[in-house]
């Protein structure tokens, strides 16, 4: 009877009916027989878990299948089976052992996954398993998908992982990446929850001299801070020099103020590449000059892009009064605040402050010089653009 | 009690789900990571990537004035970037690497680069970019060739020797190589690469100044994307590539270049170099002609405005038919360049033309000879037929452009967009050209300029 009971459902029209011998055994060894079907339809259709049309069309509409899934905390879920297999965790699980035709059956999701959570992942099964998607519409809806708070995107990765969703922790990765990317390590710590549990001495570790002199790191960091500030001005005078091809020398005066008489810092990195190609059109994609201009050109953008605003937007360059030396320059510190304490940085900023202030003090007189010696300065052309500008100026 | 709540989240991914969210971080960011918890001390160290990036780092020249000739360049807190990469390296515990990225360029040791590209060779290594210049040539290590199954994507920048051994196993997954710059130790090498490479796809190679000739014959029967730039003369060239579908020449075009089978190809961009030493004008528009015409199946295709104005050397210009050109980028300077309405002739499917005037150039090898546009007895069949856009960048609203536009707005039938973007320098004129050009005749109905 029971056999006869299965004949009849495998021989049902709207059930699939090319079953070989090989499948019918198969399918003899399962409990439950409603689930046979299912799995021999899956069998024939060589899994991965994705559906093609016309195999669909082979069931009847209103006999939708569903796959139960039971997460940890015992609820339970029932899921358009094309959706669900999507998971490769979900699809092995059904393979393999049969479960998820029914509430008794149900699959029982690794603990890392909570309803919450499986709802979102199965919202992103759901549309990627349609096979007719476009890759532009598929990073739209990525782009939107992954728009959500930390803790849930840690959550969402987490399942993903177990589940062994592929594309999907690639995504939330990515994601988690661009949240650290960027911040400093009591940003990170604060976004995560972090606690700063690790002692001075091993936060020093691994990348720092500990037996450094306090006050040569000191010394360093000021040497740095100076140095950025003239690299920066220096760029921002060599932006408009470039154009006009003035004299340079009350740059090296101020090298020279601050230095006291070492004026080395300017092209800290010397181009080797050897540069031969001279009548080459420029299509180059990357050479050593390139990437020190860019490098030089990429500092902290904020301060930098103030001062060149408001360098250009003034046409009489006396007016250079306004184009203050800010010591409010900020630039990336990274981990490398974390020692100095707080004296020490008070100091610090004292002394460039005051630096600035005497480099305040003195530009705006240099800036007249430079102006009104400029008429006895040779003229180099470089390109049209130079001559143009600078007979612009002069009809002023 | 919200403290209680505010548990670390990602405390509860396992330990390579953190290193692989990691993975997508530059190293230094990633080893920045370190300080951040006692849990996160080492998580860097199982990040499968490494990339040694000197501009990520703040250079300065230290202040040691001891007894070396020159200052060492060290970051703010004093270390050189050997100093910092060998820590990296000691605190990874050999953790086998997928990627390896170096880009080192001042004061560059190739003994360390020796070490670290020693230890990077592992057999699961997957993509290794070297970028660096040595002060003296640096020696690839021949394990390279012997012991790198995974290598799928390889690209070597700067002074750096090639010599692939007689036996070796090559690179049975690699397809991505990218070679600029490099030195061969003998004529063969070049040759025995790429025969080491047996699935590649996509080959950049870029040739600068060498002593003597050498061949470069490209027999690929995989590959799919070749881009060349030859910064010199000397070298002989031969591509036989039946995949091909992207092809891009950027230099000096040599007497014996051989290109064959490319019925492939989909897209070719050609950027021949102004050589100012060239004494016979003629013969390099043959050349470059002979390129061309090895390109006559392409659907898209670019020709840069040195390779336009050498065209107009050629003696008796009859570019073959490109059957299937969709899309023409052509680039001028100075004046249209003359053969332009035969090359539309020879193009009975364009459906976009892009004319972009390239600004700069003061050479000129072609005297100013004016278009032949002798429509009178066939218009070409993509005019009447085809084209719908056509774009024109650096429009400067004189005569000889005026004429061409007016030309085609006659002629084209389909013709549904015309946009021009102007030279800055045309700011006063714009108002006057723009109602010349509205008053033109337009063949299509549906056709509308507009003016940016």
């Amino acid at each position: 009877m029971f056999w006869k009971a299965l004949k009849k459902s495998l021989y049902h029209p709207n059930k699939v009916k090319s079953l070989n011998k090989g499948h019918r055994l198969f399918a003899l060894s399962l409990p439950c027989f409603y689930w046979r079907c299912k799995v021999q339809f899956l069998i024939n259709l060589h899994c991965p878990c994705q559906m093609s049309e016309g195999a669909m069309a082979v069931v009847k509409p209103e006999m939708k299948s569903y796959i139960w899934l039971q997460t940890a905390d015992g609820s339970i879920q029932q899921v358009e089976e094309e959706v669900a297999m999507f998971c490769p965790m979900i699809c092995r699980e059904v393979i393999q052992t049969g479960t998820g035709s029914s509430k008794n059956y149900a699959i029982s999701l690794p603990q890392r996954v909570n309803p919450a959570i499986l709802g979102l992942i199965l919202d992103y099964c759901r549309f990627h398993q349609v096979p007719g998607r476009s890759n532009k519409e598929r990073k739209t809806f990525d782009e939107k998908f992954i728009r959500m708070d930390t803790k849930r995107l840690c959550e969402l990765t987490s399942a993903a992982d177990s589940l062994q969703l592929k594309p999907l922790v690639d995504l939330t990765s990515r994601a988690l990446a661009r949240i650290i990317e960027g911040k400093t390590p009591e940003e990170i710590r604060e976004t995560f929850h972090l606690p700063d549990d690790l002692t001075e001495e091993e936060k020093l570790e691994p990348l720092r001299n500990i037996t450094d002199d306090p006050r040569i790191r000191l010394l360093n960091r000021l040497y740095a801070r100076k140095r950025k500030e003239l690299k920066e001005r220096e760029k921002l005078k060599n932006v408009e020099v470039e154009e006009e091809r003035v004299d340079d020398r009350s740059v090296d005066d101020l090298l020279s103020f601050i230095n006291g008489g070492d004026g080395d810092t300017k092209g800290t990195r010397t181009n080797k590449n050897k540069k031969k190609n001279r009548r080459r059109k420029d299509q180059s994609k990357d050479s050593c000059l390139n990437n020190e201009m860019h490098d030089s050109a990429c500092h902290d953008g904020e301060g930098n892009n103030g001062l060149l605003a408001s360098a250009s937007t003034s046409s009489k360059l006396q007016d250079s009064a306004a184009v203050t030396f800010s010591p409010k320059l900020e630039f990336d510190d990274g981990d490398i605040d974390d020692d100095l304490d707080p004296a020490m940085k008070e100091e610090l900023d004292r002394e460039v402050e005051d630096f600035a202030r005497r480099l305040n003090s003195v530009w705006p007189e240099r800036m007249q010089e430079l102006f009104q010696g400029r008429k006895l300065v040779p003229i180099s052309l470089n390109g049209n653009s130079a001559m143009s500008r600078y007979t612009s100026l002069d009809q002023r | 009690m919200v403290r209680n709540k505010k548990r670390d989240r990602i405390s509860n991914l396992p330990d390579l789900l953190v290193s692989h969210i990691l993975s997508f971080l530059t190293t230094k960011e990633a080893v920045a990571t370190s300080i951040l918890s006692s849990r996160w001390k080492t998580l860097w160290t199982l990040v499968p990537n490494l990339d040694l990036d000197e501009d990520e780092f703040e250079w300065i020249l230290s202040d040691e004035k001891q007894n070396r000739k020159r200052k060492k360049r060290v970051c703010r807190s004093g270390f050189t970037f050997v100093q910092i990469v060998s820590k990296i390296w000691a605190l990874r515990n050999a953790y086998p690497l997928q990627k390896f990225y170096l880009n080192w360029l001042y004061d560059c040791d190739p003994i360390h680069v020796d070490k670290w590209v020693s230890t990077a060779i592992t057999s699961v290594l997957e993509e290794l970019t070297l970028n660096i210049c040595p002060h003296l040539p640096f020696d690839i290590p021949s394990t390279l060739f012997n012991y790198c199954k995974t290598l799928v994507d390889l690209r070597l920048h700067g002074n750096i020797i090639v010599d692939p051994p007689p036996s070796s196993l090559g690179f049975p997954s690699l397809k991505i190589l990218h070679l600029l710059g490099v030195q061969y130790a003998n004529h063969d090498s070049f040759s025995r690469f790429l025969t080491c490479c047996p699935i590649l796809e996509y080959l950049y190679l870029k040739v600068i100044e060498m002593d003597e000739e050498c061949n470069f014959i490209i027999t690929l029967p995989t590959l799919k994307r070749l881009d060349l730039n030859m910064q010199d003369f000397l070298y002989k060239l031969e591509i036989n590539a039946p995949a091909l579908e992207y092809l891009e020449f950027v230099g000096f075009l040599h007497k014996v270049v051989l290109l064959e089978n490319l019925s492939n190809l989909v897209k070719a961009v050609l950027f021949v170099s102004y050589d100012s030493e060239v004494g016979d004008t003629e013969d390099y528009g043959n050349r470059v002609m002979d390129f061309i015409r090895a390109l006559y199946n392409v659907k898209s295709l670019h020709l840069g405005s040195f390779t336009t104005e050498y065209l107009c050397n050629v003696p008796e210009f009859d570019p073959p038919m490109f059957h299937n050109l969709a899309f023409f980028n052509f680039d001028f300077h100075c004046c249209i360049p003359h053969v332009l309405p035969l090359l539309l002739q020879r193009a009975p499917q364009l459906v976009v033309l892009t004319l972009n005037r390239d600004k700069g150039h003061l050479h000129s090898t072609s005297e100013q000879e004016s278009l032949k546009w002798n429509f009178s007895e066939y218009v070409p069949k993509c005019l009447s037929s085809h084209l719908t856009a056509l774009q024109f960048k650096g429009f400067k609203g004189l005569k000889d452009e005026l004429e061409l536009i007016g030309h085609i707005l006659q002629m084209a039938r389909v013709l549904k967009t015309m946009t021009l973007s102007s030279d800055p320098s045309i700011e006063k004129e714009k108002i006057r050209v723009l109602k010349e050009l509205v008053m033109f005749p337009r063949h299509s109905s549906t056709c509308q300029i507009t003016f940016n």
